[in-house]
């Protein structure tokens, strides 16, 4: 059995007799090629995937900095970040402060008229910084604008509301 | 494959294969080696899906008293005979056999080609042998 072995060893060669037919390269590359066209489709479509993802990712992001400018968990700088909130706390007292003064037209409504000529001038400010700020992603000087113009609303409302009294 | 149309499928399905994989060839073989080795797999998968047990074919030779004696006699071999005498052998032994003594692996890189272990691999391959000279006896106590 030894001699087996041996004798296949030596032979080795004589082994490979068999070959492929010879229309073999053609079948591969027939079939190569049909891969290929696939693939190339299959890669087309990937990448239109791809680009309606990033459309879509794109889209929210915009929509969101657009509605909620002031989520400002995405600022990295810590002073930027400070602005946004300070502007945020007075736009909050403001929205309080007007529904304050809202109750008080009722008792008082001569006074809508003066405050609102006012205030109107103040919140088309207000709107324009506002859009700024989105134009020029969180630019300080915009948002130091934004506080002064709550700060100016406060300022004002809080006096109303003292002289009035109600 | 022990059939050529089989095999030649198998041929083309594996140039195939490694000609959209060609950029995984990492260099750390020979190319023929790297290429050689995607035809024996792709035809250990194909193998294995024609639902064959693979190795452990446990169907036991008889070793007739023959064997013994005439061990030491002149068995004339003939690379036709020892061709036929494969076709014959279980395809799992086949296999251990030709990867063996025809693509020159060793029982470790068997064991690792067909996911046996090495003794396993050794034990099929002496079967193998075995059987192969059962077979070539055979013929010639059979012509004489």
């Amino acid at each position: 059995m030894k001699k087996l072995e041996n004798f296949m060893r030596e032979h080795r060669d004589d082994f490979d007799s068999k070959l492929p037919s010879l229309d073999m390269w053609d079948k591969i590359e027939t079939e190569l090629e049909k891969k290929k066209g696939r693939k190339i489709s299959l890669w087309k479509v990937s990448v239109a995937v791809a680009a309606v993802l990033v459309l879509a990712v794109i889209g929210t992001f915009m929509l969101n900095t657009k509605t909620s400018y002031n989520k400002y968990a995405n600022v990295s700088d810590p002073e930027l970040r400070e602005l946004l909130e300070t502007e945020a706390f007075y736009a909050r007292k403001v929205s309080y402060q007007m529904n304050e003064i809202n109750k008080c037209y009722q008792v008082f409504p001569e006074l809508k008229n003066d405050i609102e000529t006012d205030l109107d001038e103040l919140n088309s400010m207000y709107k324009e910084l506002e859009n700024d700020l989105n134009d020029n992603f969180y630019n300080r000087e915009v948002i130091e604008a934004m506080i002064q113009n709550n700060r100016l609303k406060l300022e004002m409302v809080d006096r109303v509301l003292n002289q009035i009294n109600c | 494959m022990n059939n050529r149309e089989d095999a030649e499928d198998i041929l083309q399905e594996a140039f195939v294969q490694a000609f959209t994989k060609l950029e995984s060839f990492r260099y750390d073989s020979t190319f023929g080696a790297w290429l050689k080795r995607i035809v024996i797999n792709t035809c250990i998968n194909a193998i294995n899906k024609r639902k064959v047990d693979l190795l452990l074919t446990d169907d036991m030779y008889y070793f007739g008293d023959r064997s013994e004696e005439c061990d030491n006699q002149e068995l004339p071999l003939t690379i036709k005979d020892i061709e036929r005498a494969m076709s014959k052998l279980p395809e799992g032994g086949r296999i251990v056999f030709s990867l063996y003594l025809l693509e020159g692996y060793d029982h470790i890189e068997i064991a690792q080609i067909l996911g046996i272990t090495e003794s396993t691999s050794k034990s099929q391959f002496m079967r193998a042998k075995r059987k192969v000279y059962e077979i070539l006896k055979e013929k010639y106590y059979e012509e004489a």
